[in-house]
This record gives C-alpha cells, sequence and structure tokens, in this order.
C-alpha cells in the first residue's frame, strides 16, 4: 500500500489507542464503533495486531459499562495503588515518581513541535494517552506536510517521532502492557494492552521517507 | 480526563486513498499554549510550610519548569534558621506520588471491610458534592442534624470553617479533631503544673542541662531543624540526659540515658524531686526556701508547711509530704530498672545547672493509661530548677496576633442553634472521660473514643461523616475498633490526598490538594524563641482535578446545600469573608481561600498597628516572604502570672484539684470516684499531686512477660510518607531499623532465651490478636521489652506502603494494631506508652 496512505492509517491507530485509555464511555465507543476502526486500520498497519482489537471489539460489547468504568480506575485512576500506572516516568525513573527529568523532556518535544497541553487537561504530560496523542500529531503533521510538498518538514516531523518514540514511548510501553495483563480481571484492558504492545513493537517508525512518496497526492 | 469532541474517535484515512489532512485533532493538547522558555528558565525559591510534622517549618520550595525540585527552611525562620530536617525532600514524593486520589470517585459496592474492593468509580464534582449534600440535607429534614460529623487530622489554621463553622451552621456539635492522638496527656501535665496547655519551647542555646523524657527531638516531636542545628554545641557545653526505654538517636549521642521499665517514668521524676530535694538543689530564686534556712527535707521526714516560705510556687512541701519523702532513688531503682547512682547523679547534675536546664517532656512521658500524673511529675522537676521560662530552660511562647474566622452564630437557625449544643460523640465529659482540657470538664476531645461510641450509639448514632487529612483507621491504638465502627456508618465522605485505610469505607473520595505545594493556608508555630505565622502556598499548579479541602471544599458543599434549600453557610462564607483590602465577597473557592486568610493575617501585614516582630508592608510582600517572626520570647514573661488558680507554679495544683472536684460534682461522685471509674490508684489528696502511678498494662506478665514500645520515625511526615520510596529506601535512619521492612527489635540476651536469631521471623501477641514480623536482635531496647517503628503496616494504600492492597497485605504490621484501645482518661489522650501492652513473642 502506497507509504502516505500508511502512515495516515499509523496516525490513526496512535489516535484511537490514544482514545482508549481515556476513562470508558461504552455507549459513545460503541456508537463510534472505535475498536471496529482500529481493526480495520491495523490490518494494514500492524496485522498481528488487529486481531486483538477484533477482540476488544466483542469484549467491549459483553462488558458491563459500570465493569469497564471499575476496572479502568483500577489499572490507571485509583485511589489505592496503580494496578498498571500509565504514566511514562513511573517506568523511566529510578524514584518511580511523577514529574521526573524524563517528563521534562518530554514537555521539551511537546514545546519543539509547537504543541502545549491545553487548559483542561490536569493529568501528568507523559500519560499513554497523551503520548500516543502526540505520536498522532507528529504523524499526521508529517502526512499534511507531504501532502503540502513540504519534504523537508515530513522529514522533521519523521526524525522527531524517531526520538520521541525510542527515548521516551516505546521503552515503558511494555512494562505498562504487562502490568495491566497481568492485574486486569476484564478482558477488554487485557486485549487493548496486548494490541498496543504489539503495534508499539511490531510498527517501527519509518526509517525514511520513499522517493515520490508526497508526488502521487 | 475526558474525550471532549466526538472527531477525537473517528479514523481520517478513507480505505485505499489519502483523505486530505486537515489539523490534526487534538484533545489533550493545544497547538501553541506550551510556555516557550521550557528548559531555559531559571527556577525560584517559593516560600510555603513544611507540614511534615508539628514543627511546621517555614519552608522554600525550588520551583522549576513549574516543578517542585528541592526544598529547604525559609531563609527568613529565626525559629529553623533556613534548614529543614530529612523528612522535608521527602514531601516531593508525596506530591508526584503516581497513586494520589486524582479525581473524586464514588463506591458502587455497598459492602465495606478490609480486603473488600469498594470499586470505586470517578465521578464529577458536581455529582459527588450534590451526593454529598443530599446526605447532609435528609439529616436535617429529619431534625437530627447532629448526627453529621467532621474528623479533621493534620490541618492548616483555615480549619476553622470546614472544622467548626460548617457543623456548628448546619446543626451539629460535632467538628472532631485528632489532637488527643498526638498530645493532650502531655499538654494535661503543663497546664495543670504552670497553666500551659500547650507544647514548650526550649532554649537550647542557653542551656546547660537537657533532660529528654520519652521524646526524640533529633528525630521528632517537636523544632526538629533547631535541635539539630544547635545539638553538637549543647553535647559541648552541656549536659544531656535521655529518658527512653529504647536507645533513640538523642540518647545515642547523649551524655546519659536512661532506659526506664516502660510506665515507671512517674517514679524516676518523683525520685530525681527527692534527691533535688534532700540535696538542696532546689531554685531558690524561684520556689523559695526554708525560712530558717536549713534544709528540712530528710527521706522519710514529714515538714512542716510553715517552715518553709515560698516564691513563685504553690505546695512544695505538701508535695514532699504526701508522695515524695520516701521516695529516694533507691526506692526508685527497684520499680524503674535505673540505677540509684545514675538518679542521684542526674538529681546532682541538673541541680548543679539550675536554672538553666530543659527538662523537655514528650508524650513517652505522659501518654499511659496512668500517665497524666507522671507528666505533671516530670513537668514538677523544671518548676524545682526554676527554670519554666528561665534563659536556658523551657519556655512559653509570643503572641502570634492573628484574627479568629468571623463570627456565625447569626447564620444558625433555630435547629442549629439548638441541635449544635448537644453532647458530642466522642462522650467527652462523661463521668469516665474527664477530659479536662484547660480545666473543664469535657472541654477537650477523647479522639479514640469516637469510633466506640459510634458502635455503641451512644449519645446517638452518626448517619453522615466527612473525614479530611486524616486516617483515623490506622492512626488510633485499637485500630481494629476503626475498621468496625467505619463498616457500620452509613455515610462516608473522604477528603485526602492519598487513599487509604479510612478511604476503603469511603461513599464518596474526595480528592484534596496537598499542604505545603498546592494549597493557600497558614499555621501559627514556635521553635528557638521565636513564635512564627507561616504561610502554605501554592507553589505549582496541582496535577489533577483537586481542590483544598479547608476552602475550597466547603464553599462548593455550601454552594450545594443552598442548592437544596439551606442557604445559612452559603450565605455565611459569601457575607463574611470579604476582601479586607476591596471590601469585595468572594465569587468562588479560591477567592474564599484568599480573603479568608487575609482576614486571619490581617495584623501582621495590614499596618494597622505595631504588633512586634518582623515589619512586613502589605500583602504582597507578607506573600513573598512567606512568613512572620515574633519578637524574642521574653525570659520570666509568666513569673507571678502563671494560669493557675494560684498563679503560681503549682506542686499541689489547685487547678486540678478544682477541676476534678467540679468534674465530680457534675456527676454526684467526689474525686475519689472519678479517680476509681479514671483507672488511677490514687485517692485523697495525692490526686492534687505529681505522683506515681503504677503502670496499667493490656495482658498479664505470665501470658504476655514483654512490653511493646511505640516510636516515631524521623520520617514519618505524620504518617503521611510510607508510600514514599525514599521513606523506605532511608529507613535505616531510624536506628535499629532496615530498609524495606519492619522489624521487631529484641534484646539479645531475651532473644538468645527464646532461640530466635537475627531476620528470624516470629509470632508477636497482644490482647489484639496474633502478627507475624522478622526479628532484629538489637541491644539498643532494654530486656523485656521489644519495639517497633509507627509507620509501617498499612493494608490499603499506594503501591509502595501496601505489599498487595488487592489482598490487603501489609508491608509489616501496624502499631496501632498491636496496642490495644486505651484513653488516658484525665486528659482524653489516646495511649501509646507506658507499657500498656503486654506482648508475647515466639519463633515462628
Amino acid at each position: 500500500m502506497e507509504f502516505m496512505i500508511l502512515e495516515q492509517k499509523r496516525a490513526d491507530c496512535y489516535k484511537l489507542l490514544a482514545a482508549l485509555f481515556y476513562p470508558p464511555e461504552k455507549q459513545t465507543l460503541m456508537d463510534e464503533d472505535v475498536c471496529g476502526s482500529l481493526f480495520q486500520i491495523l490490518d494494514d498497519v500492524s496485522p498481528e495486531a488487529s486481531a486483538y482489537a477484533s477482540g476488544m471489539r466483542n469484549a467491549i460489547d459483553r462488558t458491563d459499562a459500570k465493569e469497564l468504568s471499575i476496572a479502568h480506575a483500577k489499572l490507571f485512576v485509583g485511589p489505592f495503588e496503580l494496578q498498571a500506572p500509565p504514566y511514562g516516568s513511573v517506568y523511566l525513573e529510578e524514584n518511580k515518581m511523577l514529574m521526573g527529568d524524563s517528563t521534562i523532556d518530554v514537555m521539551k518535544m511537546y514545546q519543539r513541535a509547537g504543541l502545549g497541553l491545553s487548559e483542561e487537561n490536569k493529568d501528568a504530560p507523559d500519560h499513554i494517552a497523551i503520548e500516543l496523542e502526540f505520536m498522532h500529531y507528529l504523524v499526521s503533521k508529517e502526512v499534511q506536510s507531504m501532502q503540502d510538498g513540504d519534504m523537508n518538514e515530513a522529514l522533521e516531523y519523521l526524525k522527531m517521532q524517531h526520538v520521541f518514540f525510542d527515548k521516551y514511548l516505546s521503552p515503558w510501553v511494555e512494562a505498562f502492557c504487562s502490568k495491566i495483563i497481568e492485574a486486569s480481571e476484564v478482558e477488554f484492558f487485557r486485549l487493548l494492552a496486548t494490541c498496543l504492545s504489539i503495534f508499539i513493537n511490531r510498527t517501527p517508525v519509518p526509517g525514511t521517507i520513499p522517493d515520490r512518496a508526497g508526488a502521487s497526492t | 480526563m475526558k474525550i471532549k469532541r466526538r472527531d477525537f474517535l473517528k479514523v481520517s484515512a478513507a480505505a485505499g486513498a489519502v483523505a486530505t489532512l486537515g489539523i490534526p485533532k487534538l484533545n489533550a493538547f493545544a497547538e501553541g499554549e506550551m510556555k516557550k522558555d521550557l528548559g531555559t528558565a531559571k527556577g525560584e525559591w517559593m516560600p510555603t510550610t513544611c507540614q511534615g510534622c508539628t514543627t511546621w517549618c517555614p519552608a522554600e520550595v525550588f520551583v522549576q519548569d513549574g516543578r517542585a525540585v528541592k526544598v529547604k527552611g525559609n531563609r527568613h525562620s529565626k525559629q529553623n534558621d533556613g534548614f529543614l530536617c530529612p523528612k522535608g525532600p521527602i514531601s516531593l514524593q508525596q506530591l508526584y506520588d503516581p497513586d494520589r486520589v486524582k479525581v473524586p470517585m464514588k463506591r458502587t459496592n455497598r459492602k465495606k471491610g478490609r480486603g473488600i474492593d469498594p470499586k470505586f468509580v470517578p465521578i464529577s464534582w458536581d455529582e459527588a458534592l450534590d451526593t454529598i449534600a443530599e446526605k447532609m440535607m435528609k439529616l436535617r429534614k429529619a431534625g437530627e442534624p447532629e448526627k453529621f460529623m467532621v474528623m479533621r487530622g493534620r490541618y492548616t489554621y483555615m480549619r476553622d470553617t470546614i472544622y467548626a463553622a460548617l457543623p456548628k451552621v448546619f446543626g451539629s456539635p460535632n467538628g472532631i479533631s485528632h489532637s488527643a492522638s498526638c498530645a493532650e496527656a502531655e499538654k494535661f501535665g503543663s497546664y495543670f503544673t504552670h497553666g500551659y496547655w500547650s507544647y514548650r519551647d526550649y532554649d537550647l542555646d542557653n542551656t546547660k542541662y537537657v533532660l529528654i523524657w520519652g521524646a526524640d527531638p533529633l528525630s521528632s516531636n517537636r523544632m526538629i531543624p533547631a535541635t539539630i542545628k544547635r545539638f553538637g554545641d549543647v553535647l559541648d557545653r552541656a549536659t544531656v540526659a535521655v529518658v527512653d526505654p529504647k536507645l533513640n538517636t538523642s540518647a545515642s549521642k547523649a551524655q546519659e540515658w536512661l532506659p526506664v521499665i516502660p510506665g515507671t517514668d512517674g517514679a524516676l521524676a518523683s525520685a530525681i524531686a527527692h534527691e533535688i530535694l534532700v540535696s538542696g538543689l532546689w531554685s531558690r530564686e524561684f520556689v523559695g526556701d526554708f525560712k530558717k534556712g536549713k534544709n528540712l527535707f530528710k527521706k522519710g521526714k514529714t515538714v512542716d508547711e510553715s517552715a518553709f516560705e515560698e516564691k513563685h510556687t504553690n505546695g512544695l512541701v505538701k508535695w514532699w509530704n504526701i508522695e515524695l519523702k520516701d521516695k529516694d532513688a533507691s526506692w526508685a531503682e527497684k520499680i524503674t530498672g535505673i540505677d540509684d547512682k545514675q538518679i542521684k547523679r542526674i538529681a546532682k547534675g541538673m541541680g548543679k545547672a539550675a536554672p538553666n536546664v530543659c527538662v523537655w517532656m514528650g508524650p513517652g512521658a505522659a501518654m499511659h493509661v496512668r500517665g497524666a500524673y507522671s507528666a505533671m511529675a516530670v513537668e514538677a522537676l523544671a518548676g524545682l530548677m526554676g527554670s519554666i521560662d528561665h534563659k536556658g530552660g523551657s519556655m512559653g511562647t509570643s503572641t502570634i496576633p492573628v484574627n479568629k474566622i468571623p463570627e456565625y452564630g447569626k447564620y444558625q437557625d433555630e435547629l442549629a442553634k439548638k441541635h449544635s449544643k448537644m453532647q458530642k460523640i466522642d462522650q467527652r465529659g462523661y463521668l469516665e472521660l474527664p477530659a479536662l482540657k484547660k480545666g473543664k470538664s469535657g472541654g477537650g476531645v477523647v479522639t479514640n473514643n469516637v469510633a466506640s461510641a459510634m458502635l455503641a450509639k451512644d449519645p446517638y448514632d452518626i448517619k453522615v461523616a466527612i473525614g479530611y487529612m486524616n486516617n483515623f483507621v490506622f492512626s488510633n491504638t485499637g485500630a481494629q475498633i476503626w475498621e468496625k465502627a467505619l463498616e457500620k456508618l452509613p455515610f462516608f465522605a473522604h477528603v485526602t490526598t492519598h487513599a487509604s485505610e479510612m478511604t476503603q469505607y469511603a461513599d464518596i473520595v474526595i480528592p484534596s490538594t496537598i499542604t505545603m505545594f498546592e494549597k493557600l493556608g497558614y499555621v501559627k508555630a514556635k521553635a528557638n524563641g521565636y513564635a512564627t505565622c507561616t504561610l502554605v502556598q501554592p507553589v505549582v499548579k496541582p496535577l489533577w482535578d483537586v481542590r483544598a479541602d479547608e476552602t475550597e471544599v466547603v464553599w462548593d458543599l455550601a454552594l450545594k446545600l443552598k442548592e437544596k434549600g439551606f442557604a445559612n453557610l452559603d450565605d455565611y462564607l459569601r457575607k463574611e469573608y470579604k476582601d479586607p483590602e476591596t471590601g469585595m465577597e468572594p465569587t468562588n473557592g479560591l477567592e474564599f481561600a484568599e480573603y479568608n486568610l487575609k482576614i486571619q493575617t490581617a495584623p501582621l501585614w495590614d499596618g494597622k498597628k505595631d504588633v512586634g516582630g518582623d515589619k512586613i508592608n502589605g500583602w504582597q510582600a507578607f506573600l513573598a516572604r512567606g512568613m512572620w517572626n515574633s519578637s524574642k520570647y521574653k525570659h520570666k514573661a509568666r513569673w507571678g502570672k502563671f494560669k493557675t488558680k494560684t498563679h503560681k507554679f503549682e506542686f499541689y495544683s489547685e487547678t486540678l484539684k478544682e477541676a476534678l472536684e467540679k468534674h465530680a460534682k457534675k456527676h454526684h461522685t467526689d474525686v475519689d470516684g472519678v479517680m476509681k471509674v479514671t483507672n488511677y490508684t490514687a485517692r485523697g489528696e495525692l490526686c492534687f499531686v505529681p505522683h506515681y502511678e503504677p503502670p496499667f498494662r493490656h495482658g498479664d506478665e505470665k501470658n504476655y512477660p514483654f512490653v511493646f514500645i511505640d516510636y516515631k520515625s524521623r520520617l514519618n511526615r505524620e504518617g503521611r510518607s510510607a508510600n514514599a520510596p525514599w521513606y523506605q529506601e532511608f529507613k535505616h535512619v531510624d536506628i535499629g531499623d532496615v530498609g524495606w521492612d519492619d522489624v521487631l527489635k529484641i534484646n539479645p540476651s531475651d532473644a538468645k532465651k527464646l532461640g530466635i536469631k537475627d531476620g528470624d521471623m516470629v509470632k508477636l501477641t497482644s490482647v489484639t490478636g496474633t502478627y507475624k514480623l522478622k526479628a532484629k536482635l538489637w541491644e539498643g531496647v532494654r530486656p523485656g521489652c521489644v519495639t517497633k517503628c509507627y509507620g509501617q503496616g498499612h493494608w490499603a494504600y499506594g503501591n509502595v506502603a501496601a505489599k498487595d492492597y488487592k489482598k490487603a497485605i501489609a508491608r509489616g504490621v501496624n502499631n496501632n494494631e498491636i496496642m490495644p484501645f486505651d484513653i488516658e482518661r484525665l486528659s482524653g489522650s489516646t495511649v501509646r506508652n507506658g507499657g500498656f501492652t503486654g506482648i508475647r513473642v515466639e519463633k515462628a
């Protein structure tokens, strides 16, 4: 499949995966068929992960909305020990605390990309959903630059993806997902964790942009 | 966290074709909102207050990129000279703990108990407050507002709206403080000798002798940084003697260590007093002298009261005749386990150093089942030395001229007026619970009795409760009783920064800002001869959806009560908390907090009146500086005007006599009758003098041959730091302890008899149950005793503090489960010391 289409799908994968780490609103997720969309685009981008997205679609249907909320809270919100802390610094910092140096580095990456966290956002900047959204942004901007024919800018966004992915995202996702798989009693989250883990493992940021990739639009 | 728009959930890529992308859909981000100088801007030291213990050190936090990165003492502070103790830095790990409560939550499992999953789910602030207000209004509609209760743990002095105005305007008497968990028996000792219901301050710069009794000021219990800074000089200049049945940090450096048998402190104090008197070493300047100049204090001899002329004291000879005359060092040796020569040496050393003697009384001397009199006995030594308020001795405090919160009485309706005067739930003032704070029957709180009273529904049942900055299920002895009481409480809202054992029983969890970093308020503190008013300030923007417990939450709740037809509290907050500078009414919780703080602290910065101490020019200057220092405390300030009945230092306490007689009369009995039901052995005149009471013990010596000693960690931050990795990693700074563990320390000679080796698992049994712990062989605990530092044993907390929350497996054992429920009834104090817990130790 053409590079740019794949990249657009890769961007969407990040966005939908980000959305699935928010407190679950079952009806909305079903109405929008978020898992179904994810299944479809993963099929092209990361086929090994797509089966799990399909499983998620069934699992969410089978799981009571309250159970989903309870499980999500236990994993990522609390109020007691988090089963799977969704913050990069917990995995990247020696003391497993928030707002470590890695968090500031992540914030600097956001700044470099021209982004800031919105006023409404009150969570730590290295929350998994925020980091996945950031990857969505970077890949989308890469595609947009290609569409605009600005290959230098597209390469710049690709470079930022490499740094962010290699240094701040992929180093902790596997440990994070393992915690979810180990702790959660709800199948949906175990599948989501497996799906994310495979996606991150098997979908590297492309080494470069192929020649003529931007020419077909 | 919320998904704001549905298009965030839609894919942009169409099958097999490239869609034209506009601006990528963003949810958590906004383009161009990032600070531009991230990583390059200089950081800034911002003033606030450390509330890791009750020293309440003025502090500063270094903030860089909106992140708190390090802490130190406030450069302007004369109480801690710009230093913090090791508790300070641990606060950063409280602030940035991933296990903090982040959003309001509600319980979805109605069943409550240890190990039972509450099944919490996030809810909006609106739903959380609405639920609480609804439950409260039901009580008013039923005409029973007294069944509402606010329990406060640690606080700032913004406390009075949540603790007093909220329940009283609503119609409940039940603002319940934690205070009796910490100190009341200690305050009893100083009040009924010299009229001072508070902690004392100490003039370490000029002292020649420091007698530290049941405390470890290098680690915990007050003016820690000031003590750490001065201790080296003190050891060069003065003698330091420490009374504590286990070696503490101060004792490890002191010239004298007196490992007293727990609970016999009163005997040791009486013997020291006896030896001081027979040696003629009392302060003539303060106490006076025999009219003929000859010392008539001889062992076993009664003295004629008229032979002695007292100056600033009352009843010395009575005390001698009633309590002291036979109680010499050799008598005390048999009871206390302290060599008579050492007792005499201490008495003589103190006498020679008098009046520059600090008698530093701590909870170990007082928080016994029968500890009121040992607290008096220890404090009486300072009277004999004439060192109360003397250079080099113990001191009172300068006044901190702040305002009280505005009067709320006129906002109480008839129901509130009537019901807020009802008996409080803690049963204070009952015959068996005199709780004689400041001499008044039922004048003080009996915190640890609340759970029992709730279970007994006496004086009534509590139906709706709010707790803030507390964890009574963990922090009260006999903690198991609190578990039962909260299981049965129909509705409980916990306002807290971290979920804890108490949150396990919550119906609604309210996420609170954390003190020191995210809150606006102030505290009144003292140390090193200075009184300080120090601000708690929001030095960083909080993570998550948290609000300040004592101000914003009250404001928001008042609004909800108004929506439901009860506007009185909202009216009070709006009308009475106008900005003293502009006259504007507050329009939200943050403004309410600010105006409230301005109203209370105005005398310190508004320049209307010279209040002494630091001169601060206006509100902004106060915020920037973060604190106010008083003038240095004037020695002998209270001589001649002690707040006792006689205005003197009372060795024979007319003040206590009056208080006990009034309490007895209220219940149609006599003082001996009161003594009987409060578990004291004294009868007659002995009830009015400092004296030795034999220790009361739960668990007989045959079945429970050891006694348990509880003490505080130098890293504890009032029990709020167990989830901080640094707390666990550095646990070995509590001498005898090991990192990441909770060990029972036993003397090697005892361990040998029981066949226990270092590191063996042992079974520890008290009357409350059997617990398993790792043994640590340690010479620092006297034989016959076992000891363990308080702080570990959380079964419901964060990932570090609790070993396995889901299975309710604790890291170690909570001392408050090992120790049974009991109360020092004259003061209302929780009992933690004095050998009241018998223990059996067996190899597991």
